[in-house]
């Protein structure tokens, strides 16, 4: 089995073997597994990745060709369970409010994101101190700002200095993208509220830099960036991390984390595309397999000793999943706005609700953004609700002559964690080699409710300020984002807590987490910036602690 | 699943699973019509030279949902006109799913027509790169003053 670097037909992977023992090995590929293995290469360590998908080159993507509004309903759908390709396995729904969604490749999810990059605020890291509710991280603003800048810097975060919202000192690499027509009239608005917005930050770069080239617009960011200008961990990182050493094998499902006598991992079982299976030893164990895969790996992972699954002794391995819900308004003007034009990608964001007001009815708030609305067909969708009168027959063509003219207002809410929502395995779904799938057990809590209503009053109001002569509001969008959370939590007390502050699983001392599963909460920013900025800690907090680590052997 | 294809790769098809019979054909023609009307600047659908290649396209991305879209398509009434308008109407309402495979087919199929995408404005996804100088024209003429004059909004968290 090989896989290929982009651009490259020399294969650079080759399956491991047993026999050998490497320092590190990694389970996924995406965005956190992409700086742990470019962090700890460039220290010198024998770095094992290990990624149950394949690689996508920008020329795959659906954008690249006229029927790509049909594309992204079915074989390139952001659920697995529509989309049900190879790489993917089933998420048990059936007693969920929400479908979570997520891609599974070389770049993990960000291969489909938007690219969005806010940091989370001071106050995500103090929610009990400030508002009595939750717990408060282990680390805070400041601490976990220095990883931010390194990531930033060398992924070529796209920005304005100084948002208001954020205390002083945040500054961006690249320059910003235009906001647009979209992106000045909702601006606009805001002002004429008086809320605050700024300028989209964004992991798309405005200028070339390293393996990613400046955006060309596509628009289409969500779908796959057919420029190779969004910072999808495939693109950026891995690569770096490929040139450094690094040994990925892709199309390797892991199975299971075996432990030895001491209580230290020895290594993992996984298959290989044909269904053989192996076993690969490491002296640390690094799990970056997003917030569904993560806990569900933990518990396939049980065994005699910890028979409730692995690093869970403080039975909180799959609890405290939050998914930011989002909700969202559409609205249609009457005027040309280039719908079709990206970054999709934030054209601009507003905080004005993100932190606690206690003249509202809920605890914590959402985080807004604007994004373009793309494709005539898009824009017919939008519109089903009107009835079969309003988009056919004489309907038709008015509707789709306004395909231009579209706003997207979204918006994240803040999901506070809570034990019931959780990941358990499937009793009735298993995926392509007969493994259990994940379950989630997950309900919309009350508080998150009232932010959803809430937030899409104000949404409705921006459109109204800004003269929209349609709007479409979404309570809740059901298979979006796929911001998956909070399922192995971080903190120093290990009843409380599955990791430590620096991701160390608190019964295994050679098992790290570094994807979205340590969150402690969840504020409302997008949380891919905070991902790689913890895993960048975790792996320097690896290097730093080799000397004394206690492996299986 | 073997070694030789790639995971996370769905296959890309230019046709659907398999071509279409003439009866097939002008199941969807008709469709089409009904759902789309002719206007002052373009014709009934069917009768757009390019249609055919579009709708290829349109059922090729339906993938295995081929046989599900045709057989909706032909069960509707022959020929058009106001049986089949009401056929589509009660499709709608009672069984959304099939209906909405079917219309986005034929309107995506519809949509995908150069001479409609130019009478539409649509000029598809495609690089646009800015101008040097776009993105700072867009924030330098004062409309961030507004929120730089009310300051940092953020909550101290010690």
């Amino acid at each position: 089995m090989a896989a290929r670097e982009p651009g490259c037909d020399a294969p650079v992977v080759e399956a491991s073997g047993s026999e050998t023992v490497v320092d590190v090995l990694i389970v996924g590929a995406g965005p956190s597994g992409a700086v742990v293995a470019h962090t700890l290469a460039a220290a010198g360590f024998s770095v094992l990745c290990l990624e149950q998908g394949g690689w996508v080159n920008p020329s795959d993507y659906p954008a690249n060709n006229p029927e790509w509004e049909l594309l992204i309903q079915k074989d390139w759908h952001h659920d697995p369970n529509i989309r049900r390709l190879p790489s993917d396995y089933p998420v048990d729904v059936t007693d969920s409010d929400m479908s979570p969604v997520m891609f599974n490749a070389v770049g993990g999810s960000s291969i489909f994101y938007g690219a969005e990059w806010p940091r989370l605020l001071p106050s995500d890291f103090r929610v009990r101190s400030l508002d009595g509710v939750c717990d408060d991280w282990p680390i805070s603003y400041e601490e976990l700002k220095p990883y931010h800048d390194e990531v930033d810097a060398f992924i070529g975060v796209s920005g304005v200095e100084g948002d208001t919202a954020y205390p002083p000192g945040l500054t961006y690499p690249l320059p910003p993208l235009p906001l647009g027509k979209a992106g000045r009239i909702a601006a606009q608005a805001a002002n004429t509220l008086g809320w605050h917005w700024w300028p989209g930050t964004n992991a798309i770069a405005s200028h070339k830099n390293r393996t990613l080239e400046p955006c060309a617009r596509w628009g289409t960011c969500e779908f796959g960036c057919p420029e190779g200008a969004k910072a999808s961990f495939d693109l950026i990182y891995m690569p770096q991390a490929l040139q450094l050493g690094v040994r990925l094998v892709t199309g390797a499902r892991v199975s299971r984390i075996v432990t030895g006598p001491r209580g230290a991992a020895e290594g993992v079982e996984w298959f290989d595309l044909d269904g053989r299976e192996h076993f690969q030893r490491a002296r640390t164990v690094v799990l970056c397999a997003n917030g569904i895969g993560t806990p569900r790996l933990l518990l396939l992972s049980a065994a005699g000793a910890h028979p409730d699954g692995l690093a869970n002794s403080s039975g909180l391995v799959g609890r405290n999943l939050m998914l930011h819900p989002n909700c969202s308004v559409a609205g249609f003007y009457d005027r040309d706005l280039e719908a079709w034009e990206g970054p999709a990608g934030q054209l601009i964001h507003s905080m004005q609700f993100y932190d606690t007001d206690p003249t509202r009815d809920f605890v914590r708030g959402s985080k807004l953004q604007v994004l373009p609305l793309p494709g005539p067909l898009n824009a017919l969708e939008i519109h089903r609700e009107l009835g079969f009168d309003r988009i056919f027959g004489d309907g038709f063509h008015s509707t789709v002559a306004g395909h231009g003219s579209g706003i997207l207002w979204a918006a994240n809410t803040e999901d506070l964690p809570e034990l019931s929502n959780r990941v358990t395995l499937s009793t009735t779904q298993t995926d392509s080699h007969g493994i259990p799938a994940p379950r989630v057990h997950y309900r919309i809590s009350d508080n998150t409710r009232k932010i959803l209503r809430f937030t899409l009053q104000r949404m409705i109001e921006l459109h109204e300020a800004a003269g929209a002569v349609r709007t479409f509001p979404v309570e809740l969008w059901v298979d979006q984002p796929g911001h998956l959370l909070g399922t192995a939590r971080m903190g120093d007390d290990p009843n409380t807590s599955v990791v430590d502050a620096f991701g160390r699983a608190h019964d295994v001392p050679n098992l790290f987490i570094a994807d979205g599963s340590i969150f402690v909460t969840s504020g409302s920013a997008n949380p891919t910036s905070t991902i790689t900025a913890l895993a960048l800690r975790v792996a320097q907090g690896i290097v730093a602690g080799a000397r004394d680590q206690v492996t299986a052997a | 699943m073997s070694s030789s294809g790639n995971p996370s790769l769905p296959p890309y098809r230019r046709k659907p699973l398999r071509p279409l019979a003439g009866d097939e054909r002008a199941a969807l023609h008709r469709v089409a019509d009904a759902l789309i009307p002719a206007t002052d600047m373009l014709p009934a659908p069917s009768r757009l030279d390019e249609l055919d290649r579009w709708l290829d396209r349109a059922l090729a991305a339906q993938g295995e949902a081929l046989e599900s879209i045709l057989a909706a398509a032909t069960a509707l009434p022959d020929p058009g006109g106001p049986e089949l308008d009401a056929a589509l109407r009660r499709l709608s309402s009672d069984d959304p799913v099939a209906f909405h495979a079917l219309s986005s087919t034929v309107a995506g199929a519809y949509l995908m027509v150069p001479a409609v995408r130019r009478q539409i404005g649509y000029p598809g996804q495609r690089r646009h790169p800015p101008q040097f100088d776009e993105a700072a024209n867009q924030i330098m003429d004062g409309i961030l003053d507004p929120v730089l004059e009310r300051g940092s909004i953020y909550t101290p968290a010690g």
